[in-house]
């Protein structure tokens, strides 16, 4: 278990807070995803969660015990990911992920097994300044894994990548989360936490506003719409209704009465329209 | 083997760096100086002498004693002519009576200090022997040391290509590995990771004094090759700890810099400082207290006698002590910078 209590930072100590006031809790083998805009506090706390960032108010336990407590082996347990790659340009794929093994006591994954995970196992042998952003994020994924952590810490760790790519990723972050990982995640695209996460905070100006399973959030927060096209003069047109309002109900059935409806779908708000309606502000 | 790891890292990229072609090219060029530089390029002086005296004192003299002047002029024409033809020359000329000989020495083109002290000296003796006055005043010499041979020109300079040049190079290539570390955010993946300040430190001493000792190495390969006997292991000795001291003390300074352009000028200052003791090697009348305070004064005289005059080298254990106490300390500032600056940003 995972506990954050009245989180502060104030980068500069002239009173403005990168991080105010934040709370949560992460049950083992979660996945726990910050969601929120670049600048939001989402990199910050999770620089005070790793001891990166000094914890300058507030508290962070590790099944109870106090990060500031805890010693070296702390960063045996862990796997950080960083949104901006941070790798040897000068080695190899394959020689990152050996010489970060060498760091750690116990005992760490194959660096090629992993290379082949992240599908990266024919540019192994190439250093590491060569490879594109995508091939950069995804070793740095891999040296996050290579000591078999229990808790993880992924920093946006699908930008940049191409679709196929993402997916991949996204596959074997649930495949930790069930292998009993507990998986700390920031990201401001809403479409990779809504499938990833169990729960799901939405930060702000270093603030959380909401914090909740995806899906009850939308149920609390969103509205669920009616998309409908109809065929006019030749052109497709659409209209979105709204059930929940009398006059878009009545205006469905008119235009399903008319047989003018060509489609009927159903919409449930999406994480960033609900973002949006809290916040005033958009997730890019 | 956290630091083993770190350190095979660390060689593989001083490799990939180019650092290693670094250091194999300035050894090549120490190489070159010691391999083809002569062993003295003391130009020879002749001398011209005319005994103007009367009765040819200064003649005389000589050649009751056994003092050969190398040429006599017959008379002064002949003397300037000689004089004018050949700029090397010293002329010697006596004039006056026997009891008050006097000796003019001259000379076309400047000519070492101590090629006229002697024969100064030679002529002081000659004119109390045709004085009639006896042999100068003997004085009793005590040695201190055995008499040390002067050293050849092409290896007086092997300690301090050794010593500065490894100083140089363990301070300023410990430089480039942070800053490119801090550029790279490498720094930041290490932090989040069980490394620590002390594998960190100790690969990075491990590569660089290596280095050193694979460059001291060769360069005192070349020295054997002309005729040096140096004490390897005592001299290798010296050289890893000055390597490691400046190594060390070079980390913990750049620890303090945002960057290599940050770090430049207070760098350069340190380098220069370091360089300081140089100019005592080069004229020893030239030693300060301050300037004896700076390591890198013990480190070259050390390596001085460990290389040039092993059996003058005796005195080697004080020198030795103060390089460690100095590389104990730079290890603690070392550790302190990294550990509480480095490492924390």
């Amino acid at each position: 278990m995972i506990e954050v209590n009245s989180l502060y930072h104030d980068y500069e100590g002239k009173g403005t807070k990168a991080v105010d006031g934040i709370s949560f809790e992460i049950p083992d083998g979660a996945i726990f995803g910050f969601l929120g805009p670049s600048g939001a506090g989402k990199s910050t706390v999770q620089g005070i969660m790793t001891g990166l960032l000094k914890l300058q108010e507030g508290s962070v336990r590790y099944d109870g015990r106090d990060i500031g407590a805890m010693g070296r082996e702390f960063f045996e347990r862990i796997g950080v990911s960083f949104e901006h790659p941070n790798l040897y340009g000068k080695l190899s794929g394959y020689e990152n992920l050996k010489y970060f093994a060498g760091l750690f006591k116990g005992p760490t994954e194959d660096p090629m097994e992993l290379l082949k995970l992240v599908g990266l196992a024919d540019a192994a042998g190439r250093r590491a300044a060569a490879y594109s952003k995508g091939m950069k994020q995804r070793l740095v994924f891999a040296r996050a894994l290579i000591n078999r952590p229990s808790i993880l810490f992924l920093d946006e760790p699908t930008s940049g990548l191409d679709p196929s790519a993402s997916e991949r990723i996204k596959s074997l972050i649930l495949k930790k989360r069930d292998e009993g990982c507990t998986v700390f995640l920031t990201t401001h695209n809403m479409r990779d936490a809504d499938r990833l996460c169990d729960t799901v905070a939405f930060l702000n100006a270093g603030k959380i506003v909401a914090m909740d399973a995806p899906r009850e959030l939308k149920l609390k927060y969103g509205a669920q719409s009616i998309k409908v096209e109809r065929r006019t003069d030749g052109r497709v047109e659409a209209e979105t209704l709204f059930p929940a309002r009398e006059a878009d109900r009545a205006r469905l059935s008119e235009l399903v009465a008319s047989g003018q409806a060509e489609t009927i779908h159903s919409q449930e708000a999406s994480l960033e329209e609900i973002f949006i309606r809290l916040t005033g502000r958009g997730l890019g | 083997m956290n630091a083993l790891a770190q350190m095979k890292r660390d060689a593989i990229l001083a490799w990939r760096n180019g650092h290693v072609a670094v250091v194999v090219a300035i050894m090549a060029v120490m190489w070159l100086l010691i391999l083809l530089l002569p062993a003295s390029m003391e130009r020879r002086h002749g001398e011209l002498a005319l005994d103007l005296s009367e009765g040819a004192v200064l003649r005389r003299a000589a050649e009751e004693n056994g003092v050969g002047l190398a040429a006599l002029a017959a008379d002064r024409e002949e003397f300037e002519r000689r004089m004018a033809a050949d700029a090397s020359l010293i002329g010697v000329v006596a004039s006056g009576a026997a009891g008050s000989l006097s000796v003019e020495i001259s000379a076309g083109e400047r000519i070492p200090e101590r090629n006229l002290a002697l024969l100064r000296a030679s002529m002081d003796e000659l004119l109390r022997l045709a004085r009639g006055s006896g042999s100068g005043g003997r004085f009793s010499v005590r040695r201190l040391g055995p008499e040390a041979e002067p050293a050849p020109l092409n290896l007086v300079g092997v300690p301090i290509f050794l010593i500065f040049e490894a100083g140089i190079l363990g301070f300023l290539l410990v430089a480039v590995f942070v800053f490119q570390e801090k550029q790279e955010g490498t720094l930041k993946a290490y932090r989040a990771a069980p490394g620590g300040p002390l594998p960190y430190i100790a690969a990075k001493l491990g590569v660089f004094v290596g280095l050193s000792i694979l460059y001291g190495a060769g360069v005192l390969a070349a020295a054997a090759v002309k005729g040096a006997r140096p004490d390897w292991l005592a001299a290798l000795s010296a050289l890893a700890l000055s390597s490691a001291f400046m190594t060390l003390f070079g980390l913990g300074f750049a620890s303090f810099s945002r960057n290599l352009s940050h770090w430049f000028f207070p760098g350069l200052a340190v380098l220069l400082l370091n360089i300081v003791p140089f100019f005592s090697y080069a004229r020893p009348a030239f030693s300060p207290a301050w300037v004896k305070a700076i390591p890198s004064y013990d480190a070259v005289f050390l390596a001085r006698d460990l290389i040039l005059d092993p059996a003058g080298a005796a005195g080697a254990a004080g020198p030795f002590m103060r390089l460690a106490v100095w590389t104990g300390a730079a290890a603690l500032f070392c550790y302190l910078a990294v550990s509480r600056r480095l490492l924390k940003e």
